[in-house]
């Protein structure tokens, strides 16, 4: 039988899109799904990313729209406190 | 050279490195994750007879005590661990001296922090260490909390289902420490428990599902859920905003909204600072500079050239201002990232892929940083395919095309007509996408992923001021910068004869470089009813940068009859002229089929060169091919389809 992590996986490849939706569809409680993720990000099995802003990792010298000094040459690079979402991907492993 | 040390706690041979206790005392390890309470703990049990420092050989540092009550112990408080995995230097250490020791280094006792208002996050650490030969103890932290949230914890439950005596304390308050102090001398008087088994020849994945299936049943006999969970603000209202059916139609209804305010409260503003532009300003300017003795060329140049095309897309300042000040507060309440998930369900619904969702709504601000944010994609395929889309995305410099002819042609539902331009951008980037994915794309599947949303908050002043302020900026440079340039170009074309009798920069503008050089482009968008060479040429400058459609018409307009000044409401009627000629009296079907090629076609030269530089040139032209040919199909068909109507 499979127990709460391999449930959680298997929630997240059936395409539950949200911690509520596992938990949903898990029959989990809420704390054991997010200990879960929790766990399964520490084992590399999810990765988190922070989301909400197009900026390259490299920040505005990288962007193609940056000026020549490093600064944003847009206007939607390097906004402080964006608040975008945390996309967890889980890996696909053979 | 310093010999390293071996890591011991307690040892038949041990030195007391550290100690506080006297030699002797029994010496208990304290243990548990980061932010459970576990230092709180510490000083409360050991006051000020502590010492803290680097463990031996290693730069992790370790609190030690003497732990006075019934009997003086020697209390060591480990590094924060998550689990005995060793992902961290501080669980290194912390497996180090409680797993990789001989059992007579052991301590005597280890108290395990847990946190009641997280209990299955902190119990993993408690199922490996149930696996080891352990004196334990749990001592219950933030049971107050967990009350708050409606949990309730039966201590004695967990402790007969967790094998180990359990203990609620409230170190700030000073409460449970001597039932803890208790426990732990009991289980020095009592022989070590047996080790919990485990199934033999586990993978990682299968014993880690083995300890959580053992948590996730201690968890489920220990608590009570007292009060429903989820109820927070944020919960409630995401039951409806991100509901299957209402999530999108909410969003809908939001962007709908911001159109409207945008233009509704933008649109007199802005036509007053027109009326100022094309009046005044050019007044004053033409009279200052004929007093200063300049010439011609240099008066139709600042006149014709800068006010009238960059001071016409300057009167869009008022217009961003209002549209950037909503959205940032949209993405400070945190809506916009809702926005993000009802996005996400419509990706995977058409097989895309999941994550693209992020450049395309970065990409309705800008396309240039979106095609940047393609890198979030795992897969070159999907970096391709969403770097082809992007440039679908109805940017901000669109905008100011829709509003103004919006404005021009639709005064009473110029929000709508705007409004509908973002959900033909939705459709055409779901239909390209479909139609890339069932001919290049066959085999590309989707990662599985799921979202954690930040809880909505009322936005703050400030942030809501920088992030418009910092979006404003761009706008502004961009208009100072690339469109003064164009509008520089565009000037001297059409101040040089190319028929006529007339003189460089006295020539009326349809006998200029320019008007011959979009009149052999016009005849390819007659069948889109827009093939007059007013337009044409528009768009032609329009592949440098959107906003130099509107500069270039203000221009061309000024150009035309200097006398006039070409005001709001000059433009607006050239506009409808224009259109009305070209079209053949059907000027609503052609406005709607240029809006529709404007949305379509490449949308500057910034974002070829990002295309280029994240998907090559191969791909870049492939994409400039299928932006033309699917603008111009769809302006042919928006056309021919509404003069039947209109």
């Amino acid at each position: 039988m499979s127990g709460p992590l391999a449930l959680v996986a298997a929630a997240i490849t059936d395409g539950a899109g949200s911690r509520a939706a596992v938990a949903e569809r898990t029959g989990l409680a809420r704390d054991v799904v997010d200990a879960a993720l929790e766990h399964l990000q520490r084992m590399g099995r999810l990765t988190a990313e922070q989301l909400g802003s197009g900026c390259p990792d490299g920040g505005c010298g990288t962007c193609p729209s940056g000026t020549a000094d490093g600064r944003a040459g847009c206007g939607a690079g390097a906004l402080p406190g964006r608040r975008g979402p945390v996309v967890l991907t889980l890996a696909t492993r053979p | 050279m310093t010999e390293p040390q071996p890591h011991r706690v307690a040892s038949c041979h041990s030195d007391g490195t550290g100690a506080v206790a006297p030699a002797g005392a029994p010496v208990v390890a304290l243990v548990g994750a980061p932010n459970v309470g576990k230092s709180t703990l510490f000083n409360a049990l050991t006051g000020a007879r502590r010492s803290v420092g680097n463990w031996p050989g290693t730069s992790v540092e370790v609190g030690r005590g003497a732990w006075k009550g019934r009997r003086v112990m020697d209390l060591v408080d480990l590094p924060g661990a998550y689990s005995l995995d060793a992902a961290s230097p501080d669980e290194e250490l912390t497996r180090a001296l409680l797993v990789d020791v001989p059992a007579c280094e052991l301590p005597e006792v280890t108290v395990v922090t847990v946190d009641a208002a997280h209990l299955a996050r902190s119990l993993y650490l408690v199922s490996q260490l149930r696996e080891l030969p352990l004196r334990l103890v749990v001592a219950l932290t933030m049971d107050d909390v967990a009350r708050r949230r409606g949990i309730t914890v039966d201590a004695e439950a967990l402790g007969r289902e967790l094998a180990v005596p359990v203990v609620v304390v409230d170190p700030r308050r000073r409460a449970g420490l001597a039932r803890l102090h208790d426990a732990v001398l009991a289980q020095l008087d009592a022989p070590v428990p047996a080790a919990r088994p485990v199934p033999a020849g586990l993978g990682e994945f299968e014993l880690a599902d083995d300890r959580f299936a053992w948590i996730e049943s201690a968890v489920a006999r220990a608590t009570t859920q007292t009060a429903k969970p989820g109820q927070s603000w944020s919960d409630r209202i995401d039951r409806v905003a991100l509901h299957v059916v209402w999530g999108p139609l909410l969003f809908l209804a939001t962007m709908w909204a911001v159109f409207q305010l945008t233009t509704t409260v933008a649109v007199p503003l802005q036509d007053a600072l027109d009326t100022f532009v094309a009046g005044p300003m050019s007044d004053l300017t033409s009279t200052a500079l004929r007093g200063l003795g300049a010439g011609r060329i240099v008066t139709g140049l600042v006149v014709d050239g800068v006010i009238a095309g960059v001071g016409m897309v300057l009167t869009f300042v008022p217009l961003m201002a209002i549209m950037f000040v909503l959205l940032a507060l949209l993405e400070d309440s945190g809506y916009l990232a809702r926005a993000a998930v009802v996005s996400d369900r419509v990706m995977r619904l058409i097989g895309l892929p999941g994550k693209a969702f992020l450049p395309l709504i970065v990409g309705f601000g800008c396309n240039v940083p979106a095609i940047a944010a393609t890198r979030v994609l795992s897969t070159r395929r999907q970096r391709v395919l969403t770097a082809l889309l992007v440039p679908f995305t109805s940017c901000s410099a669109r905008l100011t095309v829709f509003v103004l002819l919006g404005a021009v042609f639709f005064p009473d539902n110029a929000g709508t007509v705007v409004f509908a331009m973002y959900l033909v951008s939705i459709a055409l980037i779901v239909i390209t996408g479909l139609l890339l994915k069932k001919t290049l794309w066959r085999a590309m599947g989707s990662e599985p992923l799921i979202m954690d949303l930040p809880p909505y908050q009322r936005p703050t002043l400030s942030l809501v001021g920088i992030s418009t302020w910092i979006r404003l900026k761009g706008f502004l440079q961009t208009a100072t910068g690339i469109i003064l340039a164009t509008v520089v170009v565009v000037w001297a074309l059409q101040a040089w004869p190319v028929r006529g009798e007339g003189e460089f920069a006295d020539v009326p503008v349809q006998d200029s470089a320019y008007a011959a050089l979009a009149e052999t482009v016009a005849p390819v968008f007659a069948p889109a009813g827009f093939g007059s060479w007013e337009s044409s040429g528009a768009l032609v400058t329009g592949f440098v940068a959107k906003e130099t459609i509107i500069s270039t018409w203000a221009q061309t307009y000024a150009v035309a009859d200097p006398e006039a000044g070409g005001d709001g409401a000059e433009l607006g009627a050239e506009l409808r002229r224009s259109f009305d000629e070209s079209s053949g009296g059907h000027p609503l079907p052609a406005v709607w089929a240029f809006m529709v090629f404007l949305l379509a076609y490449t949308p500057c030269v910034a974002t070829l060169a990002a295309q280029w530089r994240e998907i090559g040139a191969r791909w870049t032209a492939f994409g400039v091919a299928v932006q033309l040919s699917v603008a111009w199909v769809l302006a042919v068909a928006v056309f021919q389809v509404g003069r039947l109507f209109w």
